[in-house]
């Protein structure tokens, strides 16, 4: 039951999804160097995320994978090299093109208060009109296809902060549906939200690949839930890549002391197969003694 | 409870909204020709209008009332749409249009004038408050986006703040050497709609109609920003170009209504709580929303001012700080204002 790095499957429309199959699109960094002020988080990183499925980005602390992220979604200049979408410079495409195939989701984004589900979601249809067109029926039904995806449509009048943690994570990825996009990119998208939630809403992005064929790239936190819901990992030490591939090649305990500095046992998730991570604390004491951490 | 039955009930009535705040500046509008220190009979102010027949009430109503009351629409209208224009960019809800360092610029150029070249009247003074306020709007834009990150709302309001400082030490200090620039800055800072020179309506009306055009046009851009920047970004909007267009609208804006009308900027910073409280956070709809509140709100205090202290008259700015102030904290203490 590991879940193996798929190519994305062409997906069939349900009732509740657009009538057209979405695009599968492209996406490489390519020598990219990105930082912030003086500092260079991310230097000279080469990575190719096309045709992968859901991947997930892990790593310590301050390693870049959310400043990568934000590279990759070109809200982040490149102080050098480049992210290459669909064969074309990122930085020379129309920003308006870009958001027509890739969507991007910052962690934590905040709504202004007494905003509503619909309205916040409706935004998501930017890229698809234009000042003389400013809102159609197409658009209404991709707002209504997409809260019905994210089972939030029997809350679409109500304003933001009266939902749950959850639920508000829930609209926010239906408003980056609503721009139909190929490709999704998302920072956290767990940041805040407890084990239950944190589940639901990868299920959800899960779904967003199975059913629809959308290549999914995401910073995730949860190793073990990383394990469980993408299909490959991208292991990131202080701006570089270390290592990627499939879970289980990439979750290995050699891996966890070289990029984590975590001492940890790994095993096999019994439920799913995926690989566990037990991590052994200076204190742990593990039941068989000739286990002990280093 | 209310505002609950605020947010969830009436933001779809805005359409119903919006026709009740054009009736109510029309009102408002209509009290502004009809109300003043002399009496005049309705009749005599619809012959005035339609057909004047050069008594002396007709006098009174189309060279006194009939421009103060357009003042009254086009510094109203300038300055709640600039407030909410300027709100939306910094999503600071204490930010008023004169952040920019639009008012004092619009200050020093008008004392400068006066001080070098002995400018006197209304009428010329006004322009060169426009052509400062604008210069200053401009130095603001270049200090704010001179660093690594180019113009943020904060840089902005940074560079504002500066500016307008030194521009106030610089006032202060030719008031100090000049009688007629201590007068003439004085009654300006007050705010007032009596006494413009109706001329000056013509040529400062496209420049309203400019910033009206281009605060319209920001709209879409405002309600992304208010996601934060990486989203509207990401939604593929330009920031820069949304800021940019953002800071010229404002600077014509409020340049135009505080050359004609004074430092009024205090209007704009209480309008766009009144209207976020009618409109919610869509900016398509808050600003006209603000608009229309800040045209009304502005003829009503005016209006009021020339009833309190008759046979004369409260200035406008004055009534409105004395009106717009305790209404203010009302609302504060109420809650009814937005987090932006």
């Amino acid at each position: 039951m590991t879940p193996t790095p798929g190519t994305p499957t062409p997906g069939t429309p349900t009732p509740d999804t657009p009538a057209h199959s979405l695009e599968a699109h492209s996406l490489e960094a390519r020598e990219l160097r990105l930082g912030y002020g003086d500092r260079l988080v991310v230097d000279g990183l080469s990575l190719d995320l096309s045709g992968a499925g859901i991947t997930a980005i892990i790593g310590p602390n301050g390693c870049g994978k959310s400043t990568l992220l934000r590279g990759l979604g070109r809200l982040l200049r490149p102080r050098g090299g480049q992210v290459v979408l669909d064969g074309a410079d990122i930085a020379r495409l129309p920003t308006r093109e870009v958001a027509r195939r890739m969507a991007v989701l910052p962690q934590a984004p905040q709504a202004p208060e007494g905003l509503t589900v619909s309205d916040l979601v409706a935004r998501g249809r930017h890229p698809h009109q234009a000042w003389y067109r400013q809102w159609s029926t197409g658009d209404e039904k991709v707002v209504n296809a997409a809260l019905a995806k994210t089972d939030m449509l029997e809350h679409a009048e109500r304003p933001m902060d009266e939902l749950s943690g959850g639920q508000r994570q829930r609209v926010w990825i239906s408003m980056a549906l609503a721009q139909d996009t190929g490709l999704l990119l998302l920072d956290e998208p767990t940041t805040y939200l407890d084990l239950a939630h944190q589940v639901e809403v990868l299920e959800l992005v899960q779904r967003l690949h199975s059913d629809d064929g959308r290549t999914i790239v995401m910073v995730l936190h949860d190793l073990n839930l990383a394990a469980r819901y993408a299909g490959r990992l991208v292991a990131m030490r202080e701006g570089a890549v270390v290592t990627q591939g499939a879970p289980a090649e990439v979750l290995t305990e050699g891996m966890l002391e070289e990029v984590f500095g975590l001492p940890a046992r790994v095993i096999e998730d019994p439920v799913t197969g995926a690989p566990l991570v037990i991590p052994l604390g200076s204190h742990a004491t593990p039941r068989d003694s000739d286990q002990a951490a280093g | 409870m209310l505002i609950e039955a605020v947010r969830r009930g009436a933001f779809r009535h805005r359409p119903a909204v919006l026709l009740c705040l054009v009736l109510m500046t029309a009102l408002a509008a209509l009290a502004s020709v009809m109300i003043g220190a002399r009496h005049v009979p309705p009749a005599a102010v619809w012959d005035a209008i339609f057909a004047p027949s050069g008594t002396e009430e007709d006098i009174v109503v189309r060279s006194l009332r009939l421009p103060r009351t357009a003042f009254g629409v086009l510094a109203g209208t300038a300055l709640g749409v600039a407030g909410a224009l300027v709100q939306g960019h910094t999503r600071n809800p204490l930010a008023d249009p004169g952040l920019l360092g639009v008012t004092q610029g619009a200050a020093f150029a008008m004392v400068l004038s006066i001080f070098t070249f002995g400018v006197t009247g209304v009428g010329t003074y006004i322009w060169f408050g426009f052509t400062g306020a604008l210069a200053a709007s401009v130095l603001v834009f270049v200090l704010g986006g001179s660093g690594r990150g180019g113009a943020t709302p904060l840089t902005l309001a940074l560079a504002g703040a500066a500016v307008t400082a030194f521009l106030h030490g610089l006032v202060a200090g030719l008031v100090l050497l000049d009688e007629q620039a201590m007068d003439t800055y004085r009654f300006w800072q007050a705010g007032a709609l009596a006494g413009r020179d109706a001329d000056a309506l013509p040529v400062l009306l496209p420049f309203v109609l400019a910033g009206l055009v281009l605060a319209t046009a920001n709209a879409s851009g405002l309600n992304a920003l208010a996601l934060g920047e990486d989203v509207a970004r990401s939604l593929g909007h330009r920031i820069g170009l949304a800021r940019a267009v953002g800071v010229a609208a404002i600077t014509l804006l409020t340049g135009a209504a505080v050359a004609a009308c004074g430092a009024l900027a205090f209007l704009g910073l209480i309008v766009p709580h009144l209207a976020r409280a009618l409109s919610g956070p869509d900016h398509r709809w808050l600003l006209p929303f603000s608009g229309l509140l800040g045209a009304t709100l502005l003829l009503a205090a005016d209006v009021t001012g020339r009833l309190v202290a008759r046979p004369g008259e409260v200035e406008v700015g004055i009534m409105l700080a004395l009106l717009g102030g305790p209404f203010f904290i009302a609302l504060v203490r109420r809650r009814k204002a937005m987090r932006l």
